[in-house]
């Protein structure tokens, strides 16, 4: 660098006159690295790496496309193999039958409960006696054993009277050293529900310790007395029980006949399925091996094998494998018709009044799922007898099972099915709740910003709620299981309340401590959106209105508002988005249930839990094998998402494009 | 004023006029943007006659779009702004009472912007806008105001037909007499125009100043324009602005004929500003 | 006329009862947007701070932030008083103590220790992630900004970043979960049975099996699901450098990169920053995709021990602990009062941790905001 100054200075001055031999100035680029006939620049590199990276973002959206199309497509084929197998081993006969048993089974379950309750409803000393005289019982075992038997070598007479005073008094003592705290944990399992033990309870319970022991120990015949009384005064409701239990067999026995026939066929069928897989690829593998001259050794190995793997293959007759279930579901028909008329017969010998309002309100739920349990049945009886094992199962049919699929149930040793309605209507049932608490608030709040507030005041609104988007969805979801979710449960059951649809809410986790908790999450989001649509709205627009004698509020509801709508709904939107979108939240609160929410509760759907597209991929990616139908169908609901949140964003980035050109 | 009517159509100069009453009486105003630490507007006074055309003209940054916008009050939306003395009064009412409405204020002295701006609707719902907020529901009102309105911004003719189109698919000049029109529908006693017809053509320009001949029957306008030409040609009162102090105020005619001080006299003739 | 006849009087009551009313109920849904916030902050600070402090010297709880989460041992002794002790602890003490009564023992999980392992892993995916988001992004950027126009391609790479940050991030954590857990391409010396196909290089392998739960699943995920903000946020700094700055320098006769590196680049750092902060909030925050592609239950080491004895690509290829998820375990805990101060002040921590982020990069993006106003 020094050389070159001086050299420099060295040059003798051009007089100015003369004209200069110095060449003319060359505005050609410099020459690069000249590389397979490319000029490589400095600059051109630096662009190529730039360019690349940018690029990058286009690939990464194709790559996920590509590959979420590819993991979760396979599942369409894959989800129709097994459902063909599902017809032909009759699995899907089965599971008709199996619907049926599910409604009386609810059904079932109700009049237990309704049942228990009236017991405990009527005979609640009764029952606590005899609960309580068992621990009674047990104490005398434990302390009066020598007492009791002293006594009756005692002979008649006085001094046995004046014994047995004695030895009545004595256990009357013991048993009133147990405190009432304590009774009631030892009679916490038996009855749950019991919160005092009532002095007459009590009192009969010492009568009957005291008779067992002057008994020599022998359980008095007033124990069996009561229990009979019990069943007797039950009467009516016994014997209705009875019949709703044994109307029930038939049915039972006819699944559990369809179950043991059809999971036999399942496991040959299967079997032999991948008997053939194995074949294949060992014919395949013996012709790779002859072609590469492989050792002979290799290759018998291989023709060992494959013939080992022949001999296994069973030529199987499905008809005659199928005969059996067409046997049995012959007497369907009958079977149901007789179980209808029975419930039916059976709910009418029922009062439609309980003196306990809790077991009329579960009669009447009874009786409800009996009327729906007839509506299943009517439609069961014709898909049922639809039912041919041989109809083939397409692909379209695949898609619609997984669309429009009302059932989502995997791990279970019987059958995976995938159906994704519970899912979306999860997702979206839990999304629109919560923006109907987020939307008028962030609006609301977005206006008040842009139109009300002092500057200085938005100046720290803003970042405010800006910084709720911060905050973690996995915080807000632990928040709302610890906290939320008991404060809800317990406001719910609050009288003042009780207006609220769907209040009190029965489930701890549910849609709407969910949409709650979504609601504060997608806020900020849609505030934050709306806020740039008004601050759009040119400043002209409010002047005017102003000038005109508006009040600010007339000014931003007639003129900015009207003015800014589009953005406003592409805030909308995007809120939405973001809150179908949200994992954590949903996973912890609200309730992980995969069945389609009763819309027919009307408004009190939003005490329910339910499942989402999101939550299921959270909570399942773990036991899936990788390659599996599962696998594949847990793509295929994320291909779902990918793809609402990409009609989403496109329609919205059209919109908001549009709004500031 | 009505026995002047076939004068004005037939006149369209400035004339001069038999005593007519005082609307606007500002009263030593000081107005500031910033607290009161520099005053915009030093100290002015002066009066608005009914029934006239009142132009504020002066260089940019004078101070006169600022007291148009001190007369509706429009500057209260500004939070550091701050009348710092005097009073401004409309109608014998000193409009910053503690009792005045400046909603109400604004009701009755309407604005026209520098920049036509027609609320993204249709032509029929800007011109009722007004009495629409003020509640107004009955549709046989509000066409019958419309078409009054329309009419008197001579705007009927061009639009009867589309009144249910957007406001913005209107021509730039059509567009301001929208304006004027919506402006008008509630019948204000004041027309503040914020240099109306810089934004349009000379064509438009026209119109526009036509119009405003027209309106000064019924109210009493001040406006604000850049275009000594334009003063001259509408106004009947001329009020010279400089660095926020009024410099001369008095009948066109003479402030552009007979100057009384030296640099309105600079200004008129171009030589600064 | 006088003063008495106000013509200005407002009239109509009903409208601005009306008016009050309307900025009224606006207002309280402003505030009472804030009021959730602050009620939520508050009950986390509330039951989390106790964890973080102890009644003696040094009063900070320094083994919750330094230990690793570890099991409480529960029991009653003979009189029915309850004990509760860290795992370690409790050999320690049952050695000296031989003979203690122990009766009802119980186990809670991860209700002891503190939470250094999740903090760690934390930092480091955040760290990497960074790493290769902001590589990769910041070219994009400048490539978006300096070097091509407004192309058809060039709307539609747009196009595709803006609609790529709309993408939840569970899909992204499905897309990681597939491609870097189960299908990325490793070199091995054994073929694994689930890779999905392989080619010999020499005596091992490049398989494409691949990296398993691991950091380098992890940081790849967030990166590309990270990647979409710090694109845009970079790019709306670049184009806030005013061009003029540009031709000044391009009519000195520099070339393209000169300018970008002398011209452009300097003044666009504090936007830059911002955007980087920006990406931590997210990235720090976000729980689905690391616990599908980083995290798993059953790691209790700490990260740098893998390093030490294994190597770099052992490192890189572990499952790590990681604070969002150790949340998420933790509120899986059954509710017993003993997990209280752990699920309480591992959250307080992380809210305060993200919070901390969103705060720094709210200020900055203002003030930068306010600065670039050339």
């Amino acid at each position: 660098m020094l050389r070159f100054r001086l050299l420099y200075l060295q040059i003798p001055a051009v007089p100015a006159d003369k004209p200069t031999n110095k060449p003319a100035p060359s505005f050609k680029g410099k020459r690069g690295l000249r590389l397979m006939g490319l000029n490589i620049t400095t600059d051109g590199v630096v662009k190529g790496f730039f360019g690349g990276n940018a690029y990058l973002a286009i690939l990464a959206l194709l790559f996920i496309c590509v590959f979420l199309l590819k993991s979760g497509l396979g599942f369409v084929p894959g989800y129709r193999v097994e459902l063909s197998e599902a017809r032909v081993s009759g699995i899907e006969l089965t599971n008709r039958v199996r619907y049926e048993l599910t409604g009386y089974k609810a059904l079932l379950a109700r009049v237990n409960q309704a049942f228990i309750a009236e017991k405990r409803h009527l005979f609640s000393d009764e029952e606590s006696a005899i609960y309580l005289y068992e621990e009674f019982e047990a104490l005398i075992d434990d302390e009066f054993e020598e007492d009791i038997e002293q006594y009756v070598d005692l002979d008649d007479g006085a001094e046995k009277e004046a014994a047995s005073v004695k030895l009545r008094a004595d256990i009357a003592t013991a048993c009133s050293t147990i405190s009432e705290k304590q009774l009631l944990l030892s009679l916490a399992r038996r009855l749950p529900d019991l919160k005092k033990i009532s002095p007459e309870a009590r009192q009969q319970a010492l009568t009957l310790a005291q008779e067992y022991a002057l008994n020599d120990a022998e359980t008095p015949d007033a124990v069996a007395a009561i229990s009979t009384r019990i069943s007797q005064e039950m009467g009516t409701f016994n014997t209705a029980i009875q019949r709703i239990k044994s109307a029930g067999k038939p049915l039972s026995q006819l699944e559990a006949t369809l179950t043991r026939q059809t999971e036999e066929t399942d496991r040959i069928l299967k079997l032999n399925r991948q008997t053939s897989g194995s074949i294949l690829a060992l014919e395949e593998g013996l012709k790779k091996a002859h072609k590469r001259d492989e050792p002979s050794e290799t290759i018998t190995a291989i023709e060992d094998r494959l013939k080992k793997s022949r001999g296994s293959f069973i030529e199987i007759d499905t008809e005659a494998l199928i005969q059996p279930v067409y046997q049995a579901i012959q007497n369907h028909d009958l079977i149901v018709d007789t179980l209808v008329s029975e419930l039916a017969a059976a709910f009418d010998t029922l009062p439609s009044e309980f003196e306990n309002k809790q077991v009329t309100a579960t009669i009447n739920e009874a009786r409800q799922l009996n009327g729906e349990l007839a509506v299943i049945i009517a439609k069961q009886k014709e898909n049922i007898n639809a039912w041919r094992h041989d109809k083939d199962v397409n692909l379209s049919n695949a898609l619609t099972a997984f669309f429009f699929g009302s059932e989502w149930q995997t791990g279970s040793p019987w059958q995976n099915v995938y159906g994704l309605m519970p899912l979306f209507t999860g997702s979206l049932l839990v999304a629109s709740v919560s923006l109907l608490f987020a939307v008028p608030l962030a609006i609301g709040a977005a206006l008040y910003v842009n139109q009300f507030a002092h500057k200085r005041e938005a100046a720290l609104i803003k970042p405010g709620i800006e910084f709720i988007q911060a905050i973690p969805s996995v915080v807000l979801g632990l928040f709302g299981v610890l906290v939320l979710a008991g404060l809800l449960k317990e406001w719910s059951h609050s009288p003042l309340l009780s207006w609220i649809p769907g209040f009190p809410i029965t489930e701890r986790l549910n849609v709407l401590l969910a949409a709650l908790l979504l609601a504060f999450m997608a806020a900020p989001t849609i505030f934050t959106l709306a806020e740039d649509a008004l601050n759009n709205v040119p400043k002209a627009f409010t002047e005017a209105s102003l000038a005109m004698g508006a009040t600010k509020l007339q000014t931003a509801i007639k003129v900015v508002l009207p003015a800014s709508i589009s953005g406003i709904i592409a805030a909308i939107m995007l809120g939405f988005g973001r809150v179908v979108g949200e994992t954590m939240v949903v996973l912890m609160v609200a309730g992980n249930k995969a069945k389609i929410p009763e819309f027919s509760e009307g408004l009190g759907v939003v005490g329910q839990p339910v499942h989402t597209m999101t939550s299921i991929i959270a909570q399942e990616y773990g036991e899936v094998t990788e390659g599996s139908l599962h696998w594949q169908a847990l793509f295929m609901v994320g291909l779902v998402l990918f793809t609402i949140s990409l009609v989403i964003n496109s329609t919205c980035q059209r919109v908001l494009n549009r709004k500031t050109r | 004023m009505h026995d002047m009517s076939n004068e004005l159509t037939t006149l369209p100069k400035a004339t001069k006029k038999k005593k007519s009453s005082t609307v606007i009486e500002v009263d030593d105003i000081g107005f500031s943007y910033d607290h009161g630490k520099t005053e915009t507007l030093k100290g002015i006074s002066m009066t608005v006659p009914k029934n006239q055309v009142t132009a504020l003209i002066g260089p940019s940054g004078c101070g006169k779009s600022t007291l148009l916008r001190c007369l509706n009050r429009m500057n209260d939306l500004i939070d550091t702004a701050k009348i710092t003395r005097g009073a401004i009064r409309i109608l014998g009412q000193d409009i910053h009472a503690a009792d005045v409405d400046a909603i109400e204020l604004r009701k009755q002295v309407g604005m026209v912007f520098q920049k036509y701006n027609p609320f993204p609707k249709s032509i029929y719902d800007n011109v009722a806008y007004g009495l629409r907020i003020q509640g107004v529901k009955k549709k046989s009102v509000l066409d019958e105001a419309v078409e009054r309105s329309l009419k008197s911004a001579a705007l009927w003719d061009e639009a009867k037909d589309r009144l249910k189109d957007s406001a913005l698919g209107l021509s730039g000049g059509q567009q301001q007499r929208l304006c004027i029109a919506r402006t008008i529908a509630v019948r204000p006693k004041v027309i503040l125009m914020d240099e109306p017809c810089s934004a349009l053509d000379p064509i438009a320009t026209a119109k526009v100043e036509e119009l405003m001949l027209e309106l000064r029957r019924d109210f009493t306008i001040v406006i604000v324009t850049h275009s000594m030409q334009q003063a001259s040609r509408i106004s009947d009162n001329t009020a010279f602005f400089y660095l926020g102090e009024l410099i001369e105020y008095g009948p066109t005619t003479q402030i552009f004929t007979n100057p009384s001080v030296k640099q309105t006299e600079d200004y008129i003739s171009g030589r600064f500003g | 006329m006088t003063a008495s006849e106000n013509p200005f009087k407002a009239k109509r009551s009903w409208t601005q009862f009306r008016g009050k009313l309307g900025v009224g109920t606006f207002g309280a849904a402003t505030y009472f947007i804030l009021f959730c916030a602050v009620l939520i902050f508050g009950q986390i600070a509330y039951k989390g701070l106790p964890t973080f402090f102890k009644s003696e010297a040094p009063y900070v709880n320094t083994e919750f932030f330094t230990s690793n989460p570890e099991i409480l041992r529960v029991w009653h002794d003979a009189e029915g008083n309850k004990f509760s002790m860290p795992d370690k602890d409790f050999d320690i003490w049952r050695e000296k103590n031989p003979d203690a009564v122990i009766l009802d023992p119980h186990a809670l999980n991860y209700s002891a220790g503190g939470i250094a392992g999740p903090l760690v892993g934390t930092a480091l995916l955040v760290f990497f992630c960074m790493i290769i988001a902001l590589s990769i992004g910041i070219s994009a950027a400048i490539y978006l900004s300096e070097y091509c126009g407004k192309g058809r391609i060039m709307s539609l790479i747009r196009l595709s970043i803006l609609n790529l940050a709309g993408v939840p991030s569970i899909v992204f954590a499905l897309f990681g979960w597939g491609i870097f857990c189960h299908a990325a391409p490793v070199i091995v010396d054994h073929v694994d049975e689930r890779s999905l196909f392989a080619f010999s290089i020499g005596s091992s392998y490049l398989s494409f099996q691949g990296w398993g739960t691991s950091l380098l699943a992890g940081s790849c995920t967030l990166a590309i699901m990270v990647l979409p903000v710090i694109i845009t946020a970079c790019e709306e700094s670049l184009r806030a450098v005013p061009g003029g700055f540009r031709e000044a320098s391009f009519a000195l006769g520099s070339s393209q990169w000169q300018t970008i590196r002398k011209a452009v680049l300097p003044y666009a750092l504090p936007g830059i920053l911002t955007a980087t902060v920006l990406g931590i909030t997210r990235v720090a925050g976000e729980t689905a995709p690391i616990m599908l592609t980083a995290t798993s239950t059953d790691k209790t080491d700490m990260p740098m021990q893998a390093l030490q004895n294994e190597g770099v690509w052992a490192f890189f290829t572990q499952s790590v602990q990681a604070l969002p998820f150790h949340i998420y375990t933790l509120a899986k805990l059954p509710d017993d009062p003993l997990s209280k101060p752990m699920q309480n002040g591992a959250t307080f921590a992380f809210l305060l941790l993200v919070m901390g982020f969103a705060f720094i990069s709210i200020v900055l993006r203002n003030r930068v905001r306010k600065k670039l106003k050339w």
